[in-house]
């Protein structure tokens, strides 16, 4: 199953969640929206923000600002829009601070967490998971220096499994725009994974 | 290697199948359970110095800021730089007053009708001798005892380059300086308007109509209901009063030495 299916299976299943619970923020309630919806927050942030100490940081801002305006949410709605929304939203304020972008500039090539994205390799074949280790770094390398409204576009749209409309209104820009910037991105990612293809 | 632009839908295809290949990065699982243990009971710990002070929309509407007050600054400078020459009134030998809006001014106070003249100004010569009015390079204007006039502004240095003037009555010579090139000066009488684009010329706004002498250069006389009429220099094109033809003729005798007088005079202190 790809990622994005099973982003997309995740959030359908949220309609059995007792959303009422967790809008008056009872515990077991919580428990379960949170395992709902972790591994799709996380994965967002991290792809958006290339970086798994800030990635850590912005799903803790993420499920706080959940937290705090749970008594908002929709029960009779899907909350994995609003959820997107949200993680979008924190991942693009961390993009304008000084901190980030500094950040960004002063990450060590021999950081272990830096963009590699990976999987621990598995010992049954040490040789091509080494392989496919690197080849999965550098992909997330190139996703990470796509221009952040590139990058969201190819993020939503590929491990979120989001229609343009859908990205549209999570970054508020219009559907065409998310369709041209998707293509764009494309391209980019075509020049950045050009020695790659072999 | 497959470039862009010869297949580029299998190039796509070839990306897409490297990014959905990557695996859902895992998370710490203690920091997944603190942050699950957070979560359910509202108790968040301390939250990240860089999320927090992290700027709200402040990044586009620097951008927009610092974009319009560049831009502003811009055409304010231009707009300062594109300032013609003001006008300024040349010694008078005549007695009596030239009306500024009203105030009336003796003609040998070139000081205060210099500083007195802005375009736009409704102005009328009760003066026995004529007032030159020039706006250095640019234009140079005579007006007889009795013309009465709005004053043009000059041309502008690269925009606002077709000022429009108008002559209720009397008479009005005109020559060209070197820096009005490209420009055209409009003039409205009340029979027809004149269009000057580099000569020099009479508008006389007589109660019977319109008469426009031309010693070099042309002119464009368009009658206010009527077609417009080439003058070439020499001669002259009348338009009666509610006329709507004009008639061509050579220019006026008593014109022709003013003009003369008139061109090389101000040709000599303009250029």
């Amino acid at each position: 199953m790809t990622n994005s299916l099973h982003d997309r299976t995740q959030a359908g299943v949220s309609s059995v969640l007792d959303l009422e619970g967790v809008r008056r923020r009872e515990p077991e309630a919580l428990a379960a929206f949170f395992d709902q919806h972790f591994d799709r927050v996380y994965g967002l942030v991290y792809r958006l923000l290339g970086d798994r100490h800030w990635a850590e940081d912005a799903t803790q801002e993420v499920f706080l600002k959940l937290h705090r305006a749970a008594h908002t949410l929709d029960p009779d709605r899907d909350p994995g829009p609003w959820v997107t929304t949200i993680a979008y939203n924190v991942c693009r304020d961390l993009w304008r601070s000084g901190a980030y972008r500094l950040s960004r500039h002063a990450i060590s090539i021999d950081d272990p967490d830096h963009g590699d994205g990976a999987i621990p390799p598995n010992l049954k074949d040490p040789e091509r998971e080494l392989i496919a280790s690197e080849r999965e770094g550098l992909v997330q390398d190139a996703i990470g220096k796509l221009k952040e409204p590139l990058r969201a576009v190819v993020v939503l749209r590929e491990y979120q499994g989001f229609s343009y409309e859908e990205i549209a209104s999570v970054t508020g820009t219009s559907p065409v725009a998310a369709r041209k910037r998707y293509s764009r991105a494309l391209t980019e990612l075509g020049k950045l994974l050009e020695n790659t293809f072999e | 290697m497959t470039r862009r632009g010869e297949n580029p839908e299998a190039e796509d295809t070839r990306i897409l199948e490297r990014i959905r290949g990557l695996a859902r990065p895992p998370a710490e699982p203690s920091f997944r359970e603190q942050l699950r243990r957070d979560f359910v009971s509202g108790n968040f710990g301390q939250r990240p110095r860089a999320i927090v002070a992290a700027p709200r929309r402040p990044a586009r509407f620097l951008a927009w800021a610092t974009g319009l007050s560049a831009a502003a600054s811009i055409a304010i400078v231009l707009a300062v730089l594109n300032q013609p020459p003001r006008w300024t009134a040349l010694p008078s030998g005549g007695s009596g007053h030239l009306v500024v809006n009203g105030l009336s001014i003796p003609v040998r106070d070139t000081a205060e009708l210099t500083r007195r003249m802005r375009p736009g100004s409704r102005i009328r010569l009760e003066s026995t001798e004529e007032l030159d009015l020039i706006s250095s390079g640019l234009l140079a204007m005579q007006l007889s005892p009795g013309t009465e006039m709005v004053l043009p502004p000059p041309p502008g240095r690269w925009f606002a380059r077709g000022p429009r003037g108008n002559v209720t009555g009397g008479l009005l010579r005109v020559t060209t300086g070197r820096r009005f090139h490209g420009a055209r000066l409009a003039i409205t009488t009340p029979d027809a308007t004149v269009h000057v684009t580099g000569t020099t010329l009479a508008v006389i706004a007589e109660p019977t109509g319109t008469c426009v002498c031309v010693l070099e250069g042309t002119a464009h006389v368009a009658p206010h209901q009527g077609a417009m009429t080439r003058v070439t220099p020499g001669s002259s094109c009348v338009v009666a009063r509610g006329g709507q033809k004009s008639k061509r003729g050579e220019m006026r005798d008593a014109e022709r030495p003013r003009l003369v007088d008139l061109r090389d005079r101000m040709q000599a202190v303009m250029n």
